[in-house]
């Protein structure tokens, strides 16, 4: 073997090897993406709805959902965005949830922030990230929202979660994320 | 003219073992470079380093990784490049199928919709991969034709001296016997001129 075809040999083995270094972070990367992508969404919920006893409606009101979300994965995750469309039920009207949700919807509280100033989430962690939402005082959402039944509200609230990785640009959302309030929550 | 009894290179049959080896090192080597540029280029963000454009990938790896096995693999038989391209060209795409479907391959997810890949993305990079045998096809042949020309081995080189210098003694041996053999048929032909002369 001469030196030329030994050192053109050398040097893709050096470059093969380089390869396969980055096809293991990359595969590894993707690898611990999947795992975390599948099973955020399950970990996920709200573990609570906060609504203040309104005495006087023409007040504004602050709502607040706390969405509480644990990481098992690999991978610490950047929570950037949170949107909570919540609603009031009015147990007087029998009607299915679809057919009067346009009726009851209080308002939609949110956030968005940057990966930088973002809620972070490390392996094995959880967080409990508070969202909220101000009703304006002598609106109709403020009536919406003042409605009652056994002196315990009955929210709905449906939200979508954003999330991003550490070292990986991508954006997940998860949607769905459901408050059935059918046991009533109590006013603070 | 001294002629040389015994060559100095023993030129001896290449082991089977050694030409296996040979072949599956390189092809693996060059099965590896094109599957992290494939890989990367469909899913970049997973990348610790950007791969660059789509067409490196696409063209410009496969065709430098042919070429390289070709050219390492120029001792062998023609033939040897164009099977080891199907080699390279099938290792790569195993592989790609490999990394593609490793969270299903080791269990972290169960079912092909969790993957964090998307049905049109393993669509491209399966369509995709089918155009990495022309081109490593070409470079390994190109790579073949180079590697004989430029890149002999230095048994192959002397042989070539040796046979470089056994040409030029033969042609040399020829070219003396040609004027030995001309100068003859000269006299022989002034021969029977002068016979005549003496007869009369």
């Amino acid at each position: 073997m001469n030196k030329l075809v030994r050192l053109i040999g050398i040097s893709f083995i050096v470059i093969s090897l380089l390869s396969f270094g980055l096809l293991y972070v990359t595969s590894v990367n993707y690898l611990n993406y999947t795992e975390t992508a599948s099973e955020i969404p399950q970990n996920i919920e709200i573990s609570e709805v906060r609504i203040p006893l309104i005495t006087d409606e023409s007040q504004d009101q602050t709502v607040e959902v706390l969405f509480t979300v644990s990481n098992p994965s690999s991978l610490t995750i950047y929570v950037t965005g949170i949107e909570a469309y919540i609603y009031m039920d009015n147990l007087s009207d029998t009607r299915p949830f679809l057919g009067k949700m346009n009726e009851i919807l209080v308002g939609i509280g949110q956030f968005n922030l940057q990966k930088a100033d973002s809620h972070i989430i490390r392996p094995g962690e959880s967080m409990t990230i508070p969202v909220r939402m101000t009703v304006s005082g002598g609106s109709v959402f403020m009536s919406i929202l003042n409605t009652t039944a056994n002196g315990k509200y009955y929210p709905y609230v449906f939200g979508t979660l954003w999330f991003t990785f550490e070292y990986i640009d991508l954006i997940e959302v998860v949607r769905g994320v459901s408050f059935l309030g059918s046991r009533g929550v109590e006013p603070y | 003219m001294e002629v040389e009894e015994s060559s100095p290179i023993e030129l001896k049959p290449v082991k089977r073992s050694y030409f296996v080896l040979m072949v599956l090192g390189w092809t693996l080597a060059s099965a590896v470079i094109i599957t992290y540029f494939f890989f990367s280029t469909f899913f970049p963000e997973f990348s610790p380093i950007d791969p660059g454009d789509a067409g490196i990938a696409f063209l410009v790896v496969p065709g430098f990784c042919g070429f390289v096995t070709g050219a390492m693999l120029s001792e062998f038989d023609e033939k040897v490049a164009v099977y080891s391209s199907f080699i390279l060209t099938g290792m790569a795409i195993g592989l790609i199928f490999v990394v593609l479907f490793l969270p299903l391959i080791t269990g972290t997810v169960q079912d092909m919709t969790q993957l964090g890949s998307t049905d049109q993305e393993r669509q491209s990079v399966v369509l995709s991969s089918i155009f990495l045998l022309p081109i490593s096809l070409i470079g390994s042949i190109a790579g073949k034709a180079f590697g004989e020309v430029y890149l002999p081995s230095d048994e192959d080189r002397i042989a070539r001296k040796l046979l470089i210098k056994d040409t030029k003694r033969w042609h040399d041996m020829l070219q003396s016997y040609i004027r030995e053999k001309v100068r003859k048929e000269k006299e022989e032909a002034k021969e029977p001129e002068e016979e005549p002369e003496e007869e009369d």
